[in-house]
């Protein structure tokens, strides 16, 4: 089973639940498979602490220009949406981090000038902890194409009783990555009115493609009910609400998985993964 | 000669848009500033490339000096690449920008080091910032060379 835990708003707490439902899973002698697919800035491993055992080299294609064949067309920089490929007088730029790798200049190309060349933006690593296989994608510094990262994390992954995949932020592609071929969603958000207007997009954008899912709400009791009113509108479940709570902060702050040291929190999370496990 | 002046409005009294790629407007005129034109920057609104497709629209005008406050590396790349000059830290009204182009000498404002591809008023200010042939791969020269040199050339495939 495959459950992505993601959320409109940053910083609501999607960590948080994704390390230690792994955890209390793993704890649970279950085969537990964790993806930190938030490949800006992966940090399961603050939590989960795995010890490193392998890595590869992620690469995308991007166009490599002849300019003896080359004839200055222009037809390259037509197609191309993101102007990572331009014909400027004798002359062909290529802007390799603005490339999607779609490989349409190659295909156009009447000449067969360009070839496509492998650049590596990223790296994906992966490491052990107990019972746990730990996976995630890193980019390079100054890189921003994180889909193709997220693909190749995924790509890597075994299958495991509970695979459970770290989304990034947002509502854009690189959440749609992560989030596509995944059984259940777990969309964390906070109670206050930046957190329910992303949660309002975030759950748009899960229901454009139709996998089932539900809302945790962290730091519950902050800001009135007008999450729950919302959940309730849309249908959505309320599968679990963590208290807004100190010893979860302090935890978090000194790197500390908040059920490893609060058997409180921990039933909490272990009747979120009692919940998930019936309902799939 | 033809001078580019990003603008944030149509008139040659506009005052000047910092921006390069995300300007609204070019005002397009003579050193004299006899005759001057506008273009709308149709790609002000978008995704990915706005000052690349910004650089291209001057081009296909003929333009020969871009000045703006501050002009990024891919939209430098491309207007280097055909031979436009680029005069950052510009600023004021369009009409006082060429004024100050056409009488030389006097520096633009110093910028805030966000763009330091060119000081003063010397056209071709290449950033040379060499995504050359072969970046990530074993063959080719990885690494650029050459940078804010006056009227450097990007080596390139």
């Amino acid at each position: 089973m495959r459950v992505a835990v993601a959320s409109g708003k940053g910083g609501t707490g999607k960590t948080t639940v994704a390390t230690n439902l792994a955890w209390v899973a793993a704890q649970a002698e279950k085969s537990v498979v964790y993806l930190d697919c938030d490949v800006e800035e992966p940090n399961g491993q603050i939590f989960l602490k795995p010890i490193a055992d392998w890595r590869k080299p992620v690469t995308v294609a991007v166009p490599r220009v002849d300019p003896i064949a080359c004839d200055f067309c222009g037809q390259c920089g037509e197609i191309c949406q993101f102007s990572a490929i331009v014909c400027v007088g004798q002359k062909v730029l290529v802007f390799p981090e603005l490339c999607h790798s779609c490989g349409g200049c190659d295909l156009v190309c009447p000449l067969s000038a360009i070839t496509e060349v492998p650049r590596g933006i990223a790296t994906v690593m992966a490491g052990h902890t107990g019972s746990l296989r730990y996976f995630q994608g890193l980019l390079n510094i100054a890189e921003g194409m994180s889909p193709p990262v997220i693909r190749a994390v995924k790509a890597e992954a075994p299958e495991a009783e509970l695979v459970i995949v770290d989304a990034p932020p947002g509502t854009a592609c690189p959440v749609l990555e992560a989030v596509r071929g995944c059984d259940h969603v777990l969309l964390v958000t906070e109670p206050t009115p930046f957190g329910l207007h992303d949660l309002e997009l975030a759950l748009e954008t899960v229901q454009s493609l139709e996998i089932p899912c539900e809302v945790v709400i962290n730091r519950a009791g902050l800001n009135g009910s007008a999450t729950e009113e919302f959940c309730r509108r849309k249908g959505i479940e309320v599968v679990a609400e963590f208290p807004d709570s100190r010893r979860v902060a302090e935890a978090y702050s000194r790197g500390e998985l908040a059920s490893e040291g609060d058997p409180e929190i921990r039933d909490l999370f272990r009747s979120l993964l009692t919940h998930i496990e019936d309902s799939t | 000669m033809r001078i580019a002046i990003s603008a944030t409005g149509t008139s040659f009294d506009a005052p000047m848009d910092e921006r390069f790629g995300r300007c609204p407007c070019f005002v397009i005129t003579d050193p004299e500033g006899t005759n001057h034109d506008m273009v709308e920057n149709i790609h002000a609104e978008r995704g990915s490339g706005a000052g690349i497709q910004a650089a291209r629209l001057l081009i296909e005008r003929g333009v020969s000096v871009v000045l703006t406050g501050r002009c990024g590396p891919n939209a430098s790349e491309t207007l280097a690449a055909a031979g436009v000059g680029i005069v950052t830290g510009c600023s004021g009204t369009a009409r006082q920008a060429v004024e100050k182009y056409a009488a030389g000498g006097s520096e633009p404002p110093a910028s805030d080091g966000a763009s330091p591809a060119t000081g003063g008023f010397t056209p071709g200010g290449g950033r040379g910032m060499g995504r050359g042939a072969g970046r990530g791969m074993g063959g080719g020269s990885g690494m650029g060379r050459g940078r804010g040199m006056g009227g450097s050339k990007t080596p390139r495939n």
